[in-house]
């Protein structure tokens, strides 16, 4: 079938609305991984602070029905935490953690705008842990304040 | 009504009698029809659309035409998986990318939301597990950045060249 004219349309004669809508069916990480430094529009609208609020670092990858997990690719995770995380860590309303990017997620950067976080997939020594730590964290930062 | 139908005209030329209930599927279609009470005997124009994209959406909302309603998207639950497309969507979308475009361009200015869901998810399904370069050549996207940012850009991805 014939359907298309002389001028075929490519993706980006796709309105943004479009390609957000498209982004907004891709995981974080897999926005992150693939349409981030393609052309200087597809920057703007994967890295575009509306969409960012939520900073969700748990990906499910199903190796059968028995094993799963929920950690990113550790190449991933380090083009993430060394280039990304720096242009979007102040737009981050809200974190979602599991064990193996907690370290990276949380310690190269700072969230100024963050009201909650959410672990998953811990365990529980370490999760307590990690807990200790930020507790620890809150209380000296309620001292200074 | 059923079996009623009305007459939609495609940007070069075609008329196409569509049942009402189908053509409704299209919240802009519906609109023209309930809102600014457009005679049914009227020619509707679709000034966006041309035939063979009309014939491919009308062969997808006559197939979907009793699907239940797609509830509300909301931010908290919205759905990550984009492997579900059902097998007839699959083959139905067995098309060119220009021809995806096209209906995904269709799909949007008639607001047929299922439709639109698909073929954006079927993009989607495109991009994923493919690295920025390897995106650029699927879809054939020159790069814009100048020399110095895409040494800069190499330097960052080196991580992911050297697998």
């Amino acid at each position: 079938m014939n359907t298309s004219n002389n001028n075929r349309l490519t993706i980006l004669d796709l309105p943004n609305e479009i390609l957000l809508n498209i982004i907004s069916k891709l995981s974080f990480i897999d926005v992150f991984y693939s349409l981030v430094d393609i052309n200087e529009r597809f920057d703007q609208l994967s890295l575009d602070p509306l969409y960012i609020r939520h900073l969700d670092m748990t990906v499910m990858t199903m190796k059968s029905f028995f094993e799963y997990t929920f950690s990113v690719d550790d190449q991933v995770l380090s083009k993430i935490c060394e280039n990304i995380l720096l242009l979007i860590h102040s737009q981050v309303y809200k974190l979602t953690v599991e064990q193996h990017s907690t370290e990276c997620i949380l310690l190269n950067v700072s969230y100024p705008k963050l009201y909650s976080i959410s672990f998953v997939n811990f365990q529980k020594e370490k999760f307590l842990h990690y807990l200790t730590g930020i507790l620890l964290i809150i209380s000296l930062v309620r001292c200074i304040l | 009504m059923a079996g009623h139908k009305i007459k939609l005209q495609s940007n070069d030329g075609d008329i196409f009698d569509v049942e009402v209930e189908i053509a409704k599927l299209s919240i802009t279609i519906k609109t023209m029809l309930e809102d600014l009470s457009m005679n049914e005997e009227e020619i509707i124009p679709l000034p966006n659309i041309n035939s063979a994209i009309f014939k491919k959406v009308i062969q997808w909302t006559t197939h979907h035409k009793d699907d239940p309603p797609l509830p509300p998207e909301d931010d908290e639950n919205r759905e990550k998986n984009t492997n579900d497309i059902s097998s007839w969507d699959q083959e139905f979308l067995k098309v060119d990318q220009g021809t995806l475009f096209e209906l995904i361009l269709a799909a949007n200015y008639l607001d047929i939301k299922g439709l639109l869901d698909v073929t954006c998810t079927s993009v989607a399904n495109m991009i994923k597990g493919k690295t920025s370069e390897e995106i650029r050549q699927t879809f054939n996207i020159k790069n814009d950045f100048t020399p110095q940012e895409e040494e800069q850009i190499k330097k960052e991805n080196e991580w992911c060249e050297n697998k």
